[in-house]
């Protein structure tokens, strides 16, 4: 039987007017909050400290379910019991602190753990694992303690774990925040060609635009209410915007504007600009 | 308190060191930065200065004396703020976290609340709304927040802090560094953290230590040490927007921007430096 119009299942996560308040409090952490994030698109969730944001991450993926509003990933509300191992499958999430879901003692087990969760066959998990070490560009011995990693090789660690699975959708909770400027560029890297190569959503929380420049769309959130999704183009002329939320404008690009503004033709020193790394 | 370490090595076993015959001299008053890439080592080198981490050889000493028996009660003149506010959050509220290390002074209740209170309000918490809260129950900034205010309570007179902006909000950032500065400045209390932020580097550290593989690589001004291009290629630091507008603004232009990190100076001199060089191509 062929589907009407609007049965159609788009792959979608759609938030629908979640509130929520955390047990014991008399503030609400989300308010109303309705959002919608495509298949393969790169949104940012940004805002203050404590607006919401890693609140709205753990409603993405069923962690939480909401008792006012609905979430639905795929067509799917994550109320349904029966299908949110699925759901949790499909939406994968790197929290704040990667030590909060880290598994094994040993790198390899941290990462084998998620695969033969999902049934991946044991002679080639070795494989598997090399392959996305590689992809963060974590260079340990596989045997080497989980505990033992200093803290931005535990952030690789956990995000190498969670591509393994291949996600469809992929939540990351500040997962630069204690990245070197080198690995943090190198991590940006290697997840734009992760996202090439396995064509996922990424749903990226961070307080540095200059790490989201290739954004499809950012929602702004303060004090758990959703100010606004728009572009990043659309963010930099919105001043009030970026002071509400506590970002600063990326380096360069604000640079760009200063000259400008002082009457730089940014066309005619297009070669220096260039070298800068400014154009 | 000065610290001294004299050719410390460390290793958690015999066959890892990840500490290498480090000998550094900090001076009570310093502000110092410690850089380098992921598993370098930095919050190893912070450990062994606050005394978490014995050295396995070498020597720590504090004022030049050995911290032993008696003399590890200095190592509490140090406070000391965990890469992971987790690691050092644990009582039942705020105000009870923030107020672990007054407990010894026996402060009247008055007084203990205002200081609390004040060192809230310097990471910028609202006193009324979070203060009978749990410090689990909050947002990775707000921890992190909670954790520092309960070091800066204690005006120690070393402070050291292992990636203190991570996760915090660039007003969070401003307003801390801004703290620190001032504790520096006027209290003279030594300032040693581990950042990745170049800007904040440049901003306010009159030191830099680049730490590599377990080695100290370079130590001295942060300027000039991230003027070199060699260093900064040699860690990763040349394409970060501050560094590699310094550089070529130095090499193009024989200009020593003094304030890199401010963009109202960077724009006025790249722009009068354009403008009078317009002939030049590309070098
Ligand atoms: N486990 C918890 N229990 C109770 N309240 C919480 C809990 N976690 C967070 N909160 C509160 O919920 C609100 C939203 O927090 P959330 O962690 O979603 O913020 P955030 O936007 O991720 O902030 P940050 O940038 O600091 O990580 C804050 O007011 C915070 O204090
Ligand atoms: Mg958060």
């Amino acid at each position: 039987m062929a589907l009407s119009r609007n049965e159609v299942i788009m792959s979608m996560i759609k938030v629908n007017h979640v509130s929520f308040s955390y047990p014991g409090s008399n503030r609400n952490a989300l308010k109303d909050v309705s959002l919608t994030i495509h298949e393969n698109e790169f949104v940012a969730l940004l805002g203050p400290n404590g607006s919401g944001k890693s609140t709205l991450s753990m409603f993405l993926n069923g962690i939480e379910i909401p008792d006012q509003g609905e979430v639905l990933v795929d067509g799917i509300k994550t109320s349904d019991e029966m299908h949110l191992p699925a759901i949790r499958r499909k939406v994968q999430i790197v929290f704040q602190n990667p030590e909060n879901q880290q598994v094994g003692i040993t790198v390899f087990e941290d990462i084998a753990f998620g695969l033969s969760n999902i049934g991946f066959p044991t002679d080639q998990m070795e494989e598997k694992v090399h392959l996305v070490l590689n992809l963060v560009n974590l260079n340990v011995p596989l045997d080497r303690e989980v505990a033992n990693l200093s803290g931005g090789e535990k952030q690789k660690l956990a995000l190498a774990s969670v591509l393994a699975l291949e996600p469809e959708y992929l939540i990351l909770d500040e997962s630069t925040s204690m990245l070197d400027p080198f690995s943090a560029r190198y991590f940006l890297t290697a997840l734009k060609q992760a996202r090439r190569k396995l064509s996922f959503a990424l749903i990226y929380i961070t307080h540095h635009l200059q790490e989201i420049e290739e954004a499809d769309r950012v929602f702004l959130f303060n004090d758990g209410s959703l100010l606004k999704g728009c572009t990043l183009e659309e963010l930099y002329q919105d001043s009030t915007s970026l002071e509400i939320c506590k970002l600063k404008m990326p380096y360069f690009r604000h640079l760009g504007l200063l000259i400008k503004e002082q009457g730089v033709d940014v066309l005619k020193h297009a070669n220096e600009l260039e070298e800068l790394g400014l154009l | 308190m000065n610290i001294e370490l004299e050719n410390v090595s460390f290793g958690y076993t015999k066959h890892t060191t990840l500490l290498k015959n480090i000998s550094i001299r900090i001076k009570q008053g310093e502000m110092i930065a410690i850089a380098g890439k992921s598993g370098a080592g930095k919050t190893t080198l912070t450990k062994i200065l606050k005394g978490f981490n014995l050295p396995t050889s070498g020597k720590l000493l504090l004022d030049g004396v050995l911290p032993v028996k008696k003399n590890r009660k200095r190592f509490n003149e140090i406070g000391y703020v965990f890469q992971y506010p987790e690691h050092q959050l644990f009582s039942v509220t705020v105000f009870k976290d923030i107020s672990f290390g007054l407990e010894q002074y026996h402060y009247p209740e008055v007084k203990k609340k205002e200081r609390i209170s004040e060192a809230m309000h310097s990471v910028g918490l609202d006193f009324e709304r979070f203060v009978s809260k749990s410090p689990l129950e909050l947002s990775g900034g707000e921890k992190r927040r909670v954790a520092i205010a309960g070091v800066i309570v204690n005006s120690p007179s070393v402070i050291i802090l292992d990636e203190p902006s991570a996760g915090l909000d660039s007003d969070a950032r401003d307003q801390l560094f801004h703290l620190l500065h001032r504790l520096n400045v006027e209290k003279r209390t030594t300032i040693i953290w581990v950042s990745h932020y170049p800007d904040e580097i440049i901003q306010y550290a009159s030191r830099l230590l680049v730490i590599d593989r377990g080695s100290i690589l370079s130590d001295g001004n942060p300027l000039d040490l991230l003027a070199k291009k060699v260093l900064t290629d040699a860690f990763g630091w040349s394409e970060v927007p501050v560094i590699k507008t310094y550089q070529f603004i130095k090499e193009k232009y024989s200009v020593k921007i003094k304030e890199p990190w401010n963009l109202q100076m960077v724009s006025r001199i790249l722009t009068r430096e354009l403008k009078n060089n317009k002939c030049l191509g590309k070098t």
